[in-house]
């Protein structure tokens, strides 16, 4: 928890929910665990605006609260990592589309939106906005498997309710039923989506909200597998890939090491999927060379009925965080930093002498480079003091190290402070050219007006002339850095999501 | 001992030349030279950021994110700060205020009551007995008007009062069932003390 999170936090908060929820949310921030009157007197704010941003906050699940020692009021607290997990959702509604299909892709946005829902609602809500999409809405009964396979398959759950009727509810998870599909009866759906008013359903009050782990998992596993295709080659992933998923049989999704995978199953099922390919031909080469590379992906467990093999999933993540900021650690620092940082991680500890001999640079040089990184922190250095002898000058030994996970927490830093910088830049941009912006807003909706009345090609164009050319230049080039900024973000957040999956399996 | 000579000045917490040569530190080379001027407030950068890479699958992800963003604007989540001073000239504003603000629906229940607002932590007692009787009630005048058909309004008028009346009368009902008020909490923590002032700054209710 740092200044520059909380930065970013407070950005991210101000772009989807406005100034007061903001301001609520980076008191909490500062504060800790709050009661409602400290952020009243804290923020400065009318009360009904402070209670209004904490219930927004809470119905997207971005503030916990629990009881107070007396039970009469509450205690609130702001989670980060959620906020911060908003930059994200993009991700699981595409990953979502290319699961399930199009209806996921809807039903997840709507979700999303709305913080959490109980089914009926979401049916009917996916329903009349594919209506609005002007694509033909598919029947309420299949958007209703498809919630039942979200379900089923993890990714939704539902939310705590709470036990008793009190000042400060305990909300409390049914662990027994958080997957369990309530029944939806599409008589009364129907019903209600025509607009029928008084109609009764039989899941009120059972909301459900998106679990993140299970998309966490399956980000991880397109990272295994995308990192093993630009080591090997498709097949091999193809390989990894179905590995993975008979993992999820046997161990639990988040174990350092899985427990060991019948070889032989992963051949039946390539068998099945893919007859007759290389991929079945050269089945034995590749699980060799997987096993044999240096990286730790699989390691044999046992040798019965053709062997077994388990993946390192801990190792596999170190790996990847290595490589990731050895290639931060280049673009920074350039190629000959970028030496001397693997140098001493293959080393682990190293005495500058030895970096400049072995890295084959030129001492002065060397020395510059080296403590260039030890001042940005990507290097640690140890003292070791020899005892003092009875004669002779004390000698003691000073070693360069790299400590990984300090490392990874300081490249986090770094993330957010990138973060920060991105959507600081872009408010600028939008304030800057707003006026430019509004115009464009304006003549937009003025011809979808006129269109929708009917309007001549003629008419159309007078408006379109409205913008004048180096207008049109000037917005050209504003979409073009919006864009990049959106994507540069997005690409953080990639990184992000790698060293918090690597600080989790630590 | 050979070192007694030398005096205090090496003292065991400060570095032998050797130990400064092992760290690169030699006497006058490379000392920094004396900055008299503020660093630059956007320095040169050293090197290029990479150029990022651009494929149809990030361009649908910023879609998507920019589609979100855009619900949460209109949505009934996103709170605005009035604007106060300068009227903006906009059209587009002027027109985007006009348009009715919908209040957020929230389960209530799932929320501390220190957090409902203060007509609504009343009334919610009130349905949530009455509630039952309510429906079946309306659903039998309703029958009723059908069966009349032709006085329709009139009904429907008379209807609404004697529901108004069943909404008075009920919070009554309730406190003679309980006999003693003894067991009703009249304590104040003082949190509606400034309340009241606070909502008539927030200008007219939607």
């Amino acid at each position: 928890m740092s200044t520059q999170l909380g930065k970013v936090v407070s950005l991210i908060l101000l772009e989807r929910f406005g100034e007061y929820v903001e301001t609520v949310g980076s008191c909490l921030f500062k504060k800790g665990i709050c009661p409602l009157q400290h952020i009243r007197v804290y923020t400065q704010l009318p009360a009904s605006k402070v209670k209004e941003s904490l219930c927004i906050l809470i119905k997207y699940g971005l503030v916990n609260y629990e009881a107070n020692h007396n039970r009469t009021s509450a205690l609130y607290t702001i989670q980060t990592s959620k906020i911060l997990l908003m930059l994200r959702y993009p991700k699981y509604i595409r990953f979502m589309k290319t699961k399930f299909g199009d209806e996921a892709e809807i039903i997840l946005e709507e979700l999303l939106q709305s913080g959490y829902c109980t089914v009926s609602d979401l049916i009917i809500r996916t329903y009349n906005r594919m209506g609005k999409d002007d694509q033909t809405p598919t029947p309420l009964v299949d958007i209703r498997d498809k919630i039942e396979a979200m379900i089923t398959a993890r990714y939704l759950m539902r939310i705590k309710l709470p036990k008793i009727e009190e000042a400060v509810p305990e909300l409390v998870r049914n662990v027994q039923d958080m997957y369990k599909m309530p029944e939806v009866e599409l008589s009364q759906l129907s019903k209600k989506q025509s607009g029928e008013p008084n109609v009764i359903m039989k899941d009120t009050g059972i909301f459900w909200q998106i679990n993140h782990d299970r998309f966490h998992e399956d980000m991880r596993d397109k990272l295994i597998e995308s990192a093993i295709e630009n080591k090997f080659d498709a097949s091999a992933a193809e390989i990894i890939r179905v590995m993975l998923q008979q993992m999820y049989i046997r161990t639990e999704a988040w174990a350092d090491t899985t427990n060991p995978i019948p070889i032989l199953e992963v051949k039946d099922i390539i068998k099945k999927l893919h007859p007759n390919s290389d991929k079945v031909a050269f089945f034995d080469n590749y699980i060799n060379i997987i096993e044999q590379d240096s990286s730790n992906i699989i390691r044999k467990a046992g040798e019965a009925s053709g062997g077994s093999f388990q993946i390192q999933m801990k190792d596999i993540f170190t790996q990847l965080t290595w490589e990731t900021i050895q290639q931060i650690v280049l673009e920074k620092f350039d190629s000959k930093a970028a030496r001397i940082f693997c140098l001493v991680k293959n080393k682990s500890y190293i005495e500058p002498d030895q970096i400049q001999k072995m890295a084959m640079i030129p001492a002065k040089e060397s020395k510059k480079l080296t403590y260039e990184l030890l001042e940005e922190n990507f290097l640690q250095v140890q003292e070791l003091k020899k005892a003092p002898a009875s004669s002779g000058p004390a000698k003691s030994f000073i070693l360069f190290h790299i400590d990984l996970s300090q490392v990874v927490r300081m490249v986090l830093e770094l993330c957010y402070k990138s973060l920060y910088n991105i959507l600081t830049r872009r408010n600028h941009e939008k304030i800057v050219n707003k006026r430019l912006i509004d115009k464009k807003h304006r003549v937009d909706t003025i011809a979808l007006s006129m269109k929708t009345q009917g309007a001549s090609e003629e008419q159309l164009g007078d408006i379109d002339e409205m913008i004048t050319p180096p207008e049109k230049e000037m917005l050209t080039v504003i979409e073009g850095t919006m864009r990049k900024l959106n994507t540069i973000e997005l690409e953080i957040d990639e990184t992000i999501f790698l060293l918090n999956t690597y600080l989790a399996y630590e | 001992m050979s070192r007694a000579g030398r005096g205090g000045g090496r003292g065991g917490f400060t570095k032998t030349n050797p130990q400064f040569a092992s760290l690169g530190v030699n006497s006058a080379e490379g000392a920094p030279m004396l900055v008299t001027q503020p660093p630059p407030l956007y320095p040169l950068l050293a090197r290029r950021p990479v150029p990022l890479t651009q494929s149809s699958d990030l361009d649908y992800l910023v879609v998507l994110r920019q589609d979100y963003i855009d619900h949460m604007q209109l949505s009934s989540s996103f709170l605005k700060k009035p604007q106060t001073g300068t009227e903006s000239t906009n059209e587009i504003d002027r027109l985007l205020s006009q348009l009715p603000q919908t209040k957020g629906q929230y389960e209530w229940n799932l929320l501390p009551a220190e957090l409902r607002p203060k007509v609504l932590a009343k009334r919610n007692k009130v349905n949530a007995v009455s509630k039952n009787v309510d429906i079946q009630e309306t659903l039998f005048k309703l029958e009723k008007m059908e069966s009349e058909g032709a006085e329709e309004t009139k009904e429907n008028e008379a209807a609404e009062d004697d529901e108004e009346e069943l909404k008075l009368s009920e919070p009554e009902d309730e406190e003679m069932d309980d006999g003693t008020d003894y067991a009703n909490n009249y304590f104040d923590n003082g949190e509606a003390y400034e309340d009241e002032e606070d909502n008539l700054d927030d200008g007219p209710v939607y």
